[in-house]
């Protein structure tokens, strides 16, 4: 029947048949057509597999200088720090999430505000990773959100009521929950984040309209998966990559969520870094951390893992975007590819049905953890030189400068593909660290052997650059750079276009062909969320979210100051064509 | 004219005359709220601090305000990946959730080079002295002088990411790694030793016998000889924010009395732990 339905819709776009906003309870036929159906903006990432790519061309390279702003909607409360959210858009209603746990539904004509949640959060509450929230998912007549403490709320779509809400796990013991979940066959599907020791990342299923669980994966080797209650085998192999009894408390948590790619029917998650920090102490792979890991979500079991940094000793988290497109071999054949920009410095393309690796080139400048990635092994060639030193072997230490930073090449900042210009749009950084092993080093109750670090931009006159590569052959098309670092997701359209906001607060249109800018406008406040694109009433609308905050300032040493001028906000911006 | 300007003058010196009688030692002291002493104390920390069970430091917190004739309020504390952090959350600056922070706080390691680094406080009026060592079950290892049962058939267990961790796990090559079983904190490895699913357990000396509790029939707590990168030997104190000199001068001398009248080794005996007086001369590095 799913496959039936699923046909019927690959059919109908291929007749061209024009796909207008649904109004009603949202489908998974929706969900899966979300990236060509134009009234609506229903998933994170405008589409399933993130491509972030707007079938809309009213607004184009010829006119929009002529950009103005329709209406803004300010969040208003006490707080503010950084808002990461991307809007959802149907049914005439604009859902978006904001700091500190909380939603509003907003009057997409109007800017009017429906109605407003505020979850509450457990007194004396310490998240580990700062108090964003990235968006919320609809289905049905939901729409689903995680928060701070780690919980799963649906609430109606029209009244802003609680109708379903899970703990996805235990905020005391160091969960937490920012990312915005992924709906795919009626199953509601979220990671978990959380500080680095003690957590186990994993992806959790739920029935989307009762929040009731129904697959869990970790993504450590040893841990036991479960289906509908009962156990649905371990994970990978025990101790065939981990050391003693490290597995059992390996990190690698899943906090940036997941994508879906409907051809290959498989789940995609990334994975961040093994626990603990030092990788002198659990030698081997430390499988799947800084890893891909495809799932396929009828069953909850692995399909395949590609891993961006085995045993990683850098903080790289692999928890980005896995992106799947159409890539045209050298044998012109079409192959479904998925690409991701890591955390450590390099583009990877993978085949989706797969996982073998297809290309894997540097996405920034400087390097310095590997001098490339082996396309025939698939595997990182390290400069052991530059790994940093083991604090407990060495208690001297030297400093290592790494490259990239911690932060990555690229964090949290999405990615964006053209299937027009074949080009994938990446937010870089360009950054590096200090590490040195800190023997004098404190933690509740013991004195530790720790390391210490300090970020530091590679360049006088910026860190950040937008770039467009080309996947098969790893070219720079073309970059714009920008001072601050960037934090915010870039969107591309059938306009010619790429919208992408600056921490100095612009929202930038430059041409997707050459990048040149041709549109900005200043919102206020640092732009660190991605734009979104939709129609209503014939006419195309361009969305952000607004208000400085997120990582960068939380731990950017030198980098930090780089920044501290800029001020905090809290403002969803909504533009449209003069008249 | 002149009489009704000066009036809310008047008022004003009125009340700083007030609050300067019902609360002088606060005034004096540059506490947050008058009268009161906030002590931030770590949340699940026994046998120093838990939120049921109480423990050394909430009993040490409740005798230095009463020493200063202060009403305690107690702030607990989470805690983060460092104790920079902890400071930063709970002394100097507060936590971006918006948490208030306090006076001071306890169970802060009172060492000059790691003051350097966060000198937004002042660590001070250290209270004992810590030393890491191995509780071990009795029967099956009657002596205990080094590292070699580990290497055979004992597993010793270790609170993770803690100090016996990364010591144990970089030791000799990694030698050891398959013998050390990871615990989320001391209560989870010591519970894991009286079950007899570890043979011993590393960590602070004071935690190990805090921990289990008045009857160690059957087990000791013992130091051993241990080589390498490792500190051994600290000392938990107070943390003060910097710029409080009063403050600082009060609690340094409320503690040093403490310490000396036995009122802390008291604390100690109450809560099943030895206690190691701390040394002037510090910890050495």
């Amino acid at each position: 029947m799913q496959r039936k339905t699923l046909s019927m819709l690959v059919a109908a776009a291929l007749a061209g048949v024009s796909m207008a906003a649904a109004a009603g309870p949202v489908t998974d036929e929706m969900i899966l057509n979300d990236a060509k159906s134009t009234g609506d903006v229903l998933t994170f990432g405008m589409g399933t597999n993130g491509q972030r790519y707007s079938t809309l061309s009213k607004i184009n390279t010829g006119n929009v200088k002529k950009l103005v702003p329709a209406w803004a909607f300010q969040f208003g409360g006490e707080k503010q720090r950084g808002q990461e959210s991307q809007p959802v858009i149907h049914d005439g209603k604009i859902f978006v999430t904001a700091s500190y746990s909380r939603m509003y539904a907003v009057d997409a004509k109007t800017g009017k505000e429906l109605w407003q949640y505020d979850h509450r959060l457990p007194e004396g509450i310490m998240p580990c990773c700062d108090v964003v929230n990235r968006g919320a998912a609809l289905y049905d007549n939901l729409v689903i959100f995680g928060t701070l403490d780690a919980q799963l709320v649906a609430l109606d779509q029209n009244t802003g009521k609680v109708v379903w809400k899970e703990k996805i796990d235990e905020f005391s013991a160091g969960y937490s929950y920012t990312a915005a979940p992924l709906v795919v066959k009626g199953l509601v599907i979220t990671g978990v984040s959380g500080g680095e020791f003690g957590i186990v990342g994993r992806l959790d299923a739920r029935d989307a309209k009762t929040g009731k669980i129904v697959w869990t994966r970790p993504v450590v080797e040893g841990h036991m998966g479960y289906l509908n209650g009962k156990e649905n085998g371990i994970t990978g192999e025990t101790n065939a990559s981990w050391p003693g009894d490290t597995w059992k408390t390996g990190g690698s948590s899943t906090w940036l969520g997941a994508t879906y790619d409907a051809k290959t029917n498989l789940v995609y998650v990334g994975t961040g870094n093994p626990a603990p920090w030092n990788s002198h102490t659990r030698p081997g792979d430390n499988l799947y951390s800084c890893s891909t890991v495809a799932i396929n979500p009828d069953t909850g079991k692995i399909v395949w893992h590609y891993q961006n940094t085995p045993n990683d000793g850098w903080d790289y988290d692999g928890v980005n975007e896995f992106v799947t497109f159409d890539m045209k071999g050298a044998d012109g054949k079409t192959v479904r590819a998925g690409g991701k920009a890591d955390r450590n410095g390099f583009f990877f393309v993978n085949d989706a049905e797969s996982g073998k690796l297809l290309n894997a080139f540097p996405f920034v400048d400087k390097v310095t953890w590997a001098s490339k990635i082996d396309l025939e092994s698939g595997r990182p060639v390290y400069d052991d030189a530059n790994r940093p030193g083991n604090p407990g072997a060495d208690k001297q230490g030297k400093t290592v400068f790494s490259a990239p930073s911690f932060l990555g090449g690229k964090n949290q900042q999405q990615i964006a593909y053209s299937p027009d210009t074949g080009l994938f749009y990446v937010p870089a950084n360009e950054w590096g660290m200090d590490i040195w092993n800190e023997p004098i080093s404190y933690k509740k109750g013991a004195a530790f052997l720790g390391a210490g670090f300090n970020i530091k931009p590679l360049f006088e006159d910026y860190i950040g650059a937008l770039r467009a590569f080309d996947p098969k052959t790893g070219k720079k098309v073309w970059e714009v750079k920008n001072n601050a670092p960037l934090w915010g997701g870039a969107m591309t359209t059938k306009g010619g276009l790429v919208f992408y906001g600056t921490p100095e607060g612009h929202l930038k249109a430059l041409d997707a062909k050459s990048g040149k800018e041709l549109w900005s406008f200043q919102t206020g406040s640092g732009v660190v969320a991605p734009p979104v694109s939709w129609e209503q009433d014939g006419e195309q609308y361009i969305a952000v979210v607004s208000g400085w905050g997120g990582a960068v300032p939380l731990w950017g040493g030198d980098v930090a100051k780089r920044v501290n001028y800029l001020n905090q906000g809290g403002a969803l911006w909504v533009f449209k064509l003069a008249n | 004219m002149s009489l009704i300007r000066s009036a809310p003058r008047l008022l004003a010196a009125a009340f700083v005359f007030l609050a300067v009688l019902t609360a002088p030692l606060a005034q004096a002291l540059e506490l947050r709220k008058p009268g009161v002493l906030r002590v931030a104390v770590y949340n699940e920390f026994p046998p120093f601090s838990d939120r049921e069970d109480g423990g050394i430091d909430v009993d040490l917190a409740k005798a230095l305000a009463a020493k200063l004739g202060l009403k305690l309020d107690l702030a607990w504390a989470e805690a983060d990946e460092k104790v920079e952090d902890d400071l930063r959350n709970y002394v100097w600056k507060g936590h971006y959730m918006g948490n208030e922070i306090a006076d001071l706080m306890l169970h802060m390691p009172v060492d000059p080079v790691f003051n350097e680094r966060v000198k937004q406080v002042k660590l001070l009026a250290p209270y004992y002295a810590e030393n890491l060592m191995v509780a071990r079950d009795l029967k099956r290892i009657p002596k205990l002088e080094n590292l070699e049962p580990f290497f055979q058939n004992h597993d010793i267990g270790v609170e993770v990411g803690g100090g016996s961790d990364t010591f144990l796990m970089a030791l000799y090559a990694g030698r050891m790694r398959d013998r050390i079983r990871h615990f989320k904190n001391h209560s989870d490895a010591v519970a894991a030793l009286r079950k007899g699913e570890v043979s011993a357990v590393m960590g602070p000396r004071t935690e190990l016998e805090g921990l289990l509790g008045a009857d160690k029939n059957g087990y000791a707590v013992s130091a051993i000889e241990m080589t390498g990168p490792v500190m051994t030997f600290w000392q938990p104190g107070v943390a003060v924010k910097a710029d409080k000199p009063k403050l600082i001068e009060a609690v340094e001398k409320a503690m040093a009395e403490m310490v000396a009248s036995g009122e802390v080794a008291a604390i100690f005996a109450k809560n099943h732990a030895r206690y190691n007086p701390p040394r002037a001369e510090g910890a050495p590095h």
